[in-house]
């Protein structure tokens, strides 16, 4: 017994063995894919769009914090104000003005919370003040309709973030060349047995991740996973600080292209809480999300119809920056929706203003838009789920915006 | 030449002094629960699962001749200096370095330099290599995991290795924070986490406060009045000390509505609480030769890259933090001071951490009185020298702690080391290592956010997770590159043993359970190939080890070593 014996690839014994077809898709397949991004840190929305003619915005802000007339200017017509984006997001603002991209100011969490963590959580358990939800939003909504066993879910990260919280039917990973094992078939034969005989969170991790492998290697369709060449339309912004962002994005247009039953994808962009030396740190960001967006909307653009983006964070930053060169936590935020069926091409929600009684507490721009309100109306028009309430407990104040279709 | 040795000649060698003695580890047969269906460990394995990086038979014997109190007593008592074997390994430690950077190509082995330097010597360095990019940046860094590496898979001190991990967690800065923050992990790690890992908590966090790796990571260097960067005293007060549980945001200003507020006894804190704090670290900086322009003259910074505090940058006006009043135009670093005080002595912050000792040592399900005693015994010492010690005796001498049966996942920093403890692999780290760890979501000095890596099992535990581990433990049995491990199994297994007797042996000895009875003799079969399960085997050890390396890979991936 040799190691090239027992290294046969388990892709064919699964093909092969116990894993039937049972383990396959066989609820309604209709469904379409949301992507989730979730920009981690708190990005500062008034960095990425602003009325730069508004008096009290110039007066608290001073250098690259704030837009300038070099910022790139955008149809509206939510409010009466030069709104600009960053000159940096030129590439997110194509999508915006071919009708793809609709964005969403002063939205957010309305818990007033300014701790990151505690915003994370809520947001992703769907909620807006329960903490001890023990599931993600993502997971309920998978559980409102997924009854097989293998994965709709798949998290790009090396963990899965809240909003799968509770869910075994959801799959981690960085890359899809990391979605097969190594191990000969009577070793996977024992495993499978080993880890289908309990019901502990490891004995259920196991089962899945072999239910899984199972099902990529039957679908990948001869789709090479050691190389990926996006399409001809896609440029990825493959440089520092946004490597990590374009593989992540290339990994999901793969899974979708691969038509294998995706049905959530969530990707996580980090380093947004810029406490400090934002001036040299936010245009980065901001340049390597819009590249790697706009490139990922071309790559699947033969997907637009049944794909749809959506871009939140937890909170943006406080209106007055910090003698850091920086700004601290603050509240409300920019959420964007990306896809076929969104109308595009303004601004949604209401805006709140940024003197000093229209703050929040006197120091944030108000959340006028609650971020539920934007993830529902994405759920109930492309019939994911009747009721917001399946995904949002207790959230009853749904009303749309008209932001999808 | 030398002639081949047969599995046989090489094994009865060995045999003959260990075999009586060491018998089998666990003697108990195996019990199942039949409600979770999981398989109990023997009760020894499995309080020491919960305090050390993998049970190593000298712990297992110990315990079972002293008892487990005596044996977390000297533990609890760990010197502070590393061994002499530790120390020798550390020094032959050569640590990989590859990148391309601005015209700078290097691909080298280089020893392990900075852990006993000083933060004067580290600056020079770190001047000396900054335009040679991140990888020298966080170069310190990396030899500070390393060594922490050895430690943890070395060091007979495992509880205290653990509590360094945790205090590193707890406390946490990362490498990317600022450029020079490598250059303070080697004093942070030393002259902090290690030294007060036992120690008094007030000690602990003014030391961290002042440690120029938190000042950079969290921003408090460049703080000055006014608006002051709140990024620090947000974590000290939700991170650090009372935890988010005690955050009070619906108040954000209104400081006489928190529940006992007015007797100068806040149940928690609200965001004003945070930008009055804020206030008080104004001033605590680095001296790291920065030129200051004030009132049309140039000051300068010293150049020693330690802690410094800088009174024009101070806000130094009336503060009221946690309903306490401080005055206006205190001395030099009193604000700070008392903040630092009122969050060390607050009773949210004994339960914040206590509970966080219950789930970093026990679990999920951790019982709730365990976590009011330990809270007790957390605040009745708050002076104390040793109260984190006094607080952890408490918890491991309790009563829930000896009777505990749950399981907790292993996060992928002790499932590695887990591995090389448990074969006994001859064991030197590499930046290949870490940056497979960091695949499986565990980034030592490198995790963004300040929480620190995550302690809940659903975090480390998932299909995605899983598939991952089974992953790195085919990387780390037949990776050579990797080079980190060295595997004996040949040479470990006791002689005379048949083929069904070496798969009982390394099930005991890699996951303290003998496998049930369909694994195991289907598992001896699998070994014998065409032989008997129940012979002995008559094979050279190059092909016993290859046949073992296959075992310890099923193993490894077994439900039951996924957990401590």
């Amino acid at each position: 017994m040799d190691r090239r014996s027992l290294i046969k690839g388990c892709a064919e014994y699964l093909m092969t063995s116990r894993f039937g077809s049972d383990y396959f898709l066989n609820e309604d397949d209709s469904r379409e894919t949301i992507v989730v991004v979730f920009l981690r840190g708190g990005m500062d929305g008034l960095n990425f769009l602003a009325p730069i003619d508004d008096s009290n915005y110039r007066a608290a802000r001073g250098g690259k914090m704030a837009l300038q007339e070099d910022a790139l200017k955008i149809n509206q017509n939510l409010i009466q104000a030069d709104f600009r984006i960053h000159p940096e997001a030129y590439a997110l603002k194509e999508l915006y003005e071919n009708k793809s991209l609709a964005l969403i100011h002063a939205a957010g969490l309305t818990n007033g919370t300014r701790s990151h963590f505690e915003a994370q959580d809520l947001m992703e358990l769907g909620s807006n003040s329960d903490k001890n939800l023990s599931q993600g939003w993502l997971t309920r909504y998978l559980q409102s309709f997924h009854t097989g066993n293998i994965v709709p879910a798949y998290a790009i990260g090396s963990i899965p973030p809240a909003s799968l919280l509770g869910s075994m039917e959801q799959m981690n990973i960085t890359e899809m060349k990391n979605l097969s094992l190594d191990l000969g078939p009577d070793l996977i034969n024992m495993l499978t047995e080993m880890y289908g005989a309990g019901n502990s969170l490891v004995h259920r991790s196991g089962k899945g991740a072999l239910q899984n492998i199972a099902h990529i290697a039957k679908s990948s369709k001869g789709l090479n996973f050691d190389s990926y060449t996006p399409d001809k339309s896609a440029e990825y912004y493959s440089s520092w600080p946004g490597e990590e962002l374009a593989n992540s994005f290339k990994t999901v247009a793969q899974l979708i292209k691969m038509e294998a039953g995706l049905k959530i994808a969530t990707i996580d962009y980090d380093g947004w809480d810029m406490h400090d030396n934002q001036e040299w740190k936010f245009p980065r960001w901001i340049q390597a999300l819009s590249w790697n967006l706009n490139a990922f909307y071309n790559d699947i653009h033969a997907y637009h119809k049944r794909v749809t983006i959506v871009l939140m964070t937890e909170f943006g930053r406080r209106l007055k920056a910090n003698k850091s060169g920086g700004t601290d936590h603050g509240h409300g935020s920019v959420m964007m929706v990306l896809g076929g069926n969104v109308n595009g091409g303004n601004l949604y929600g209401s805006w709140p203003g940024l003197a000093n009684e229209q703050l929040d507490n006197g120091v944030d721009l108000a959340v006028t838009t609650d971020y539920r309100t934007v993830l529902s109306e994405i759920m109930v028009k492309r019939n994911l789920v009747k009721d917001p309430q399946m995904v949002f407990p207790k959230f009853n104040d749904y009303k749309g915006l008209g932001i999808i279709q | 030449m030398i002639k081949r040795r047969t599995f046989i000649q090489a094994g009865s060698l060995m045999a003959i002094p260990f075999l009586l003695p060491e018998k089998l580890l666990t003697a108990k047969p195996l019990e199942i629960n039949f409600e979770t269906n999981q398989i109990q460990k023997d009760q020894t394995w499995n309080l020491l699962g919960k305090v050390t990086y993998g049970p190593s038979k000298k712990d297992i014997l110990k315990v079972k001749k002293n008892g487990f109190q005596t044996y977390i007593k000297e533990q609890l008592n760990a010197p502070q200096e590393d061994s002499p074997e530790i120390l020798k390994r550390i020094q032959d430690t050569q640590l990989d370095i590859k990148y391309d950077y601005n015209g700078y190509n290097v691909d080298e082995w280089r020893p392990i330099t900075y852990l006993d330097k000083d933060l004067k010597f580290c600056r020079k360095e770190f001047e000396k290599v900054k335009e040679k990019g991140w990888h020298e940046w966080i170069r310190p860094g990396m030899e500070v995991v390393s060594a922490n590496w050895i430690r943890s898979v070395y060091s007979p001190w495992q509880l205290k290795e653990m509590m360094v991990e945790f205090w590193h967690n707890h406390f946490n800065v990362t490498v990317n924070g600022d450029m020079a923050m490598g250059s303070c992990m080697p004093t942070y790690d030393r002259d902090v986490i290690r030294k007060h890992a036992f120690g008094n908590f007030r000690q602990f966090l003014e030391d961290v406060a002042k440690s120029p790796a938190m000042l950079y990571y969290l921003n408090n260097k460049s703080s000055q009045a006014s608006p002051a960067n709140e990024n620090y005293a947000r974590e000290l007060f939700e991170l650090h000390t009372l935890g988010s549980e005690h955050y009070m945001n619906s108040l954000y200003d209104r400081w006489r509505d928190v529940p006992g507020a007015l007797e100068g006894k806040p149940a928690g804190y609200i965001d004003e609480d945070v930008y009055e704090a804020s206030r008080a670290f104004t001033g605590w900086t680095v001296a790291d030769g920065s030129f200051i322009w004030r009132g049309g003259g140039r000051e300068e910074f010293p150049d020693t890259g330690e802690f410094f505090y800088y009174d024009a940058w101070h806000d130094n006006y009336q503060k009221r933090i946690l309903g306490y009043e401080i005055k206006s135009n205190m001395p030099a670093m009193h604000d700070g001071r008392k903040v630092l005080d009122l969050v060390a002595f607050h009773p949210g912050t004994a339960k914040n951490i206590c509970r966080k000792f219950l789930l970093r040592f026990m679990g999920d399900d951790y019982p709730a009185s365990l976590l009011s005693k330990a809270q007790t015994v957390w605040l009745q010492n708050i002076n104390a020298p040793d109260q984190i010690k006094i607080t952890l005796q408490t918890i491991f001498e309790s009563p829930e702690f000896l009777n505990y049966k749950g399981q907790k996942v292993k996060r992928p920093y002790e499932f590695v080391v887990s591995v090389a403890r448990a074969t006994e692999a001859e064991f030197t780290p590499t930046m290949m290592l870490q940056w497979q760890i960091m695949g499986m979501g565990y980034k030592p000095f490198m995790w963004p956010a300040p929480t620190g890596h995550p302690d809940k099992d659903s975090y480390w535990m998932g299909p995605g997770a899983m598939l991952t581990r089974w992953r790195t433990i085919s990387s780390i049995l037949y990776w050579k590159d990797m080079g980190v491990f060295k595997f004996r199994f040949a040479e470990q297994t006791p002689g005379g043993l048949s083929y069904q007797g070496i798969a009982d042996y390394w099930s005991e000895k890699l996951t303290g359970i003998r496998l049930q009875e369909k694994y195991r003799s289907k598992i001896a079969t699998m070994l014998a190939d065409n032989a008997a399960p129940d012979s002995i085997p008559a094979i050279n050890e190059t092909q016993m080890e290859q046949k073992l390396i296959w075992l310890a890979q099923f193993l490894l991936s077994t439900p039951e070593f996924q957990t401590r």
